[in-house]
């Protein structure tokens, strides 16, 4: 029996990296437009779906608590303008920043410094800096501005930075700084407001978009679950979910996406080593795994 | 009464009375014995109560108490402060948490760094404690209706499972927790930095800045970009209002908070504050914790209730007074201590009546009883005789107010050379001895008119009251002085009313805290006398302040001198030991290349060597008694062709041929040798260790302490006076009061660090190890 939530690189149910259709375009079926991603992406196509924005920059910041696909958001963002940019003669570059090891305990000022030296290498191996004195730069304040002149100018960049954790003012400042022909894609999970999230970026001259991630409705348990086991349409012997199981599982506290994915990885992996056939997932099985593994948060 | 640790002869046999009383905290243990007096009654029953009555709901105002304890010195506050501290660990658990500020600070900034120093060394059970608990109701709330999550939550209710460890490896929403958790820490404070702050100690890496800003330091960029920019000791108000936010934390919901903060009196004479800033400042620390519902503690000499403002005052609930021992209650306390020690209830080799004169002679004042009995019994097994009176009073003379003597003295000094007096020590006035002839100037052509200083010790007996009468009578026949009288120790009250009479003023009894002062006063009001006296043309008493001025300048200029030379030394002594430490890190480091192993396990990971913190405690003393290291130096200097040379000789010839300077070298040498060894003793019980120490490893490194802390009373530490300062910098003033006055304060303080050694060395081991 497969276990329907198996995706690559996935580990004890929790997704290692948030999936990445910029680096592998496969993943992409992997996507299952549960309300509030769905909405959050149309939004971003709306919003970037005319070209004008190449001329003033742009910064997008998801907002959502932990475990809600921010991540996974903005590279499906980012895949989609390298498709639909809209500007013939230009391509899209995207630079990933999210590897850069950070720590929330760093000060903005050195969290900045990394994400600007780690450009820097990025910058050079794309083989796309015109100007070499870009690479001079020693601080994303100094290289961001620069990168219009700096870069070939057919090149637009999209540049995905690292979760600015509860230092929300980084994002203010990264949004100040954003020059044409650049977008800046960033996230936080300390605000779920996305008007909270506007504000921080509200005084920028670039165009700004925020993406608001969210908790799961009692009806994306069933479509998330279905829309998963099609990936696996030989294996007739894995059991469904029975009636209203995912949808009570979700509204007994706040579920995300990320929350319902591990449950149900965990729950069906448990039935097959345990060998157990049953007709239909019940809200007992659930119930009795958590009892008889969950205790203190450690299987 | 306190007793903190009872002390083996080399013998083996025990002796059950504490060497030292005066109470430290760390050492209150099981073997403890507290008399239960009133005053110890009284504030016991009211700690009860305020632990019993929980059923206030959290955050309620209002169910905090102040109370006061108020006695002289030895009268036991300090020790009934740690009996509250350890009856309240006792009753209440983990709810309960305490906290002791000792070591008397200087102001309210300094008094909360020591209470932030304070949670910090505990900061585990204590403040991070209290805020995890929110945060695991926090996360419990979210599980709530969640049957699936029923164990989970369950285990966090009960605190069997860490929220912080159970949120990062379920990746849930750890943004959202926190916020809720700061959303309960606003019910508490709505300080924006200390919520924040807080807060942060439940994320990965921050608990370090945090504490680094909690005790007081700048805060560092981590908490500077999260709003975080003011140091909390920037002003007396951020302070008070910190310890007033901690308070509440700690005392939240069904927790309770115990706060002592003892020699209160010290605050409030030392603070830098004018009055009533400085009440105003007392007063809201008053209704913070007590707001907060704690229970404070105030300890202080019996006088500092009268220096509050009637609003402060009312702040304070019951007020304990201390009262003296009787002789029932020190007759239970011999017993109970011999029956902890020796697993016999006993009174020998005391006995009733003895007991009655022991309390007589200390006034019913406990930590002189606690001496008395401890050098008596000592006394007692040397000699093979039974206690009696006069044992009493040879040990009362040779124990009691040693220390007191000396300070006395020193402080004599500083007064009659800060007024620009000349004076002479142990002067025969006609017949009569007087330890100090101050001459205050001529009243005519030849006659002298002077101040003279009597000093006594306690007066324990009819035949030296007595004797002191007849001196007095003695002084006053003589006439053309004034006399005063110093009493170091006490005066039984059937004495006063004629020691009053003979002198026409009161003897002034020594309290190092106001000696000073009373002897300017003094002093001053006898200058005026003998201005009046002479009569005599005003500008010629004129001229007589004037000299004393001149002196006064002199001296401070002389003092200022000598700090300069001092300095010098210090540099050149300074050099030396770098000198030193390179020789010896040099073959450590040849040492290593020949790959010698430096360090043997003792604990896993743990190199021989003591843990610094012990060590240093070691090397301080050690530094203070490098007496031979001192001389051996102006030996050295002796030998060479330098201008220092010829000082260094010259200060030999002066110094050497002194019997008390070679008794000083031998004392010295004795001193660090015991020392030496004390330490090769504790590297060793170290060495030994292969797993955390258990209760019979305490015991013995208790028992090499109480070897250290027996054999040290028999080397009479003041006896290295002569050498104390050895340095040909110095010898010009050696002789005068500033040098002496400098020497003397080198005595007491290294006769301190010598007493509080073995306890420190039992405080700081076992704490630097379970660090490792």
């Amino acid at each position: 029996m497969i276990n329907p939530m198996d995706i690559p690189a996935l580990r004890s149910g929790m997704a290692k990296q948030p999936l990445n259709p910029v680096e592998k375009p496969e993943l992409m079926e992997l996507f299952v437009d549960i309300d509030e991603s769905r909405a959050a992406f149309e939004q971003f196509q709306r919003d970037f779906a005319d070209p004008r924005w190449l001329d003033h920059g742009a910064i997008v910041v998801a907002a959502g608590r932990e475990q809600t696909g921010k991540t996974a958001l903005l590279y499906r963002c980012a895949r989609w303008l390298t498709q639909h940019l809209g500007a013939p003669g230009q391509q899209v570059k995207v630079l990933d920043c999210t590897r850069v090891e950070l720590t929330a305990v760093t000060s903005i000022d050195a969290r900045m410094q990394e994400v600007c030296t780690y450009l820097k290498d990025e910058l050079f191996s794309a083989g796309i800096v015109i100007d070499e004195r870009l690479l001079a730069a020693e601080s994303p304040r100094s290289l961001i501005p620069r990168l219009s002149k700096a870069v070939t100018p057919d090149v637009v960049l999209v540049i995905v930075l690292p979760s600015s954790d509860d230092l929300v003012a980084e994002i203010t400042t990264y949004a100040g700084l954003v020059p044409k022909r650049v977008m800046l894609l960033t996230e936080t999970p300390y605000l779920e407001n996305p008007d909270d999230a506007r504000v921080l970026v509200e005084r920028s001259r670039a165009v700004s978009s925020v993406l608001g991630l969210g908790l799961l409705k009692g009806a994306d348990g069933d479509l998330f679950y279905h829309k998963r086991r099609l990936l696996h349409p030989d294996d007739a012997d894995v059991p469904a979910p029975a009636d209203g199981t995912l949808e009570r599982i979700i509204k007994a506290r706040d579920t995300t996406i990320g929350d319902l994915q591990k449950l149900i990885w965990e729950v069906y992996d448990d039935l097959r080593r345990r060998n157990d056939a049953v007709p239909e997932v019940t809200y007992d099985h659930i119930t009795d795994y958590y009892f008889r593994v969950a205790h203190g948060g450690r299987k | 009464m306190t007793d903190p640790q009872v002390a083996a002869t080399p013998a083996g046999e025990i002796n059950p009375f504490p060497s030292s009383a005066v109470a430290q905290v760390a050492q209150i243990g099981a073997d403890t014995v507290t008399i239960p007096t009133d005053a110890i009654r009284q504030a016991t029953a009211e700690l009860k109560d305020y632990l019993a009555n929980t059923a206030t709901p959290a955050g309620s105002f209002g169910r905090g108490r102040v109370v006061a304890i108020v006695g002289d010195y030895g009268s036991g506050k300090s020790h009934l402060a740690f009996h509250l501290l350890s009856e309240a660990r006792a009753e209440g658990g983990r709810n309960v948490q305490g906290v002791y500020l000792s070591s008397p600070p200087t102001n309210f900034i300094d008094l909360y760094r020591d209470f932030a120093r304070n949670l910090y060394e505990n900061k585990a059970a204590v403040v991070e404690d209290r805020v995890r608990q929110m945060y695991a109701e926090v996360v419990a709330d979210s599980l709530a209706n969640s049957p699936v999550h029923e164990p989970v939550r369950q285990r966090l209710l009960d605190a069997e499972s860490d929220p912080k460890e159970l949120v990062r490896e379920n990746r849930w929403a750890e943004s959202i927790f926190l916020s809720q958790v700061q959303e309960r820490l606003a019910g508490i404070t709505d300080n924006r930095a200390f919520i924040t702050a807080l807060t942060l100690l439940m994320r990965d890496g921050f608990s370090d800045a945090v504490w680094e800003w909690f005790q007081g330091n700048e805060p560092g960029a981590a908490l500077r970009d999260r709003g975080i920019v003011q140091r909390i000791t920037a002003h007396e108000g951020t302070a008070l209002e910190a310890m007033g936010v901690f308070a509440l934390l700690i005392a939240h919901g069904r927790n309770r908070f115990v706060v002592v903060i003892d020699e209160v009196d010290q605050l409030l004479s030392a603070a830098s504050l004018p009055t009533d800033e400085l009440l105003s400042a007392l007063k809201k620390l008053l209704t913070v914790f007590a707001d907060a519902g704690a229970f404070l503690v105030l300890a202080g000499l019996p006088d500092f209730l009268n220096t509050l403002r009637q609003d402060v005052r009312e702040r304070i609930g019951n007020q304990v007074h201390m009262t003296a021992l009787t002789a029932d209650d020190v007759v239970e306390y011999i017993k109970q201590r011999q029956e902890r020690a020796l697993g016999e209830r006993r009174l020998q080799p005391f006995t009733e009546d003895t007991v009655r004169y022991i309390v007589e002679v200390a006034n019913g004042m406990p930590r002189h009883i606690v001496a008395l009995c401890y050098f008596l019994y000592r006394r007692s097994f040397d000699e093979g005789v039974p206690v009696n009176d006069a044992m009493v009073r040879t040990v009362a003379r040779e124990n009691l107010y040693v220390r007191s003597t000396d300070s006395m003295h020193a402080e004599v000094r500083r007064v009659l050379t800060s007024r620009g007096l000349t004076y002479y020590r142990d002067r025969y006035v006609g017949a009569t001895q007087v330890a100090y002839y101050v001459p205050l100037g001529e009243i005519s052509e030849g006659r002298v008119f002077a101040a003279v200083l009597l000093v006594t010790r306690t007066l324990l007996d009819d035949s030296q009251f007595d004797d002191l009468l007849e001196r007095i009578a003695g002084l006053k026949a003589e006439g053309d002085h004034e006399v005063l009288l110093v009493v170091v120790g006490l005066v039984p009250e059937r004495y006063q009313g004629r020691l009053r009479d003979a002198l026409g003023r009161d003897p002034l009894a020594y309290d190092s805290r106001r000696f000073i002062e009373q002897l300017e006063a003094e002093l001053k009001a006898m200058e005026r006398g003998f201005e009046r006296l002479a009569d005599r043309d005003p500008v010629v008493t004129l001229l007589a302040r004037v000299d004393r001025m001149g002196q006064q300048l002199a001296n401070t200029q002389g003092l200022i001198l000598r700090m300069a030379s001092h300095l010098d030394t210090v540099a050149s002594t300074s050099e030396q030991r770098v000198s030193e430490l390179a020789r010896q890190l040099g073959e450590v480091i040849e040492g290593s290349a020949r790959g010698e192993r430096l360090t043997t396990p003792g604990l896993p990971g743990s190199p021989a060597a003591l843990p610094a913190e012990v060590a240093g405690a070691f090397n301080e003393v050690l530094g203070l008694l490098d007496v031979p290291r001192r001389v051996t130096h102006v030996f050295d200097l002796a030998f060479r062709n330098t201008e220092d040379s010829v000082s260094a000789r010259r200060l030999l010839r002066m110094t050497l041929r002194h019997e008390k300077a070679q008794t000083a070298a031998g004392v010295s040498v004795l001193l660090q040798e015991l020392t030496e060894s004390y330490r090769s003793a504790v590297t060793e019980w170290y060495r030994d260790l292969t797993d955390p120490p258990a209760e019979d490893d305490m015991q013995r490194l208790k028992e090499i302490g109480q070897t250290f802390t027996l054999l040290l009373d028999y080397l009479p530490t003041r006896h290295i006076e002569p050498l104390a300062d050895f340095s040909p910098a110095g010898e010009d003033e050696r002789a005068d009061a500033l040098g002496e006055d400098l020497r003397a304060r080198r005595v007491l303080q290294t006769s301190d660090a010598l007493e509080a050694l073995s306890g420190r060395v039992e405080m700081l081991l076992p704490a630097s190890m379970s660090e490792q």
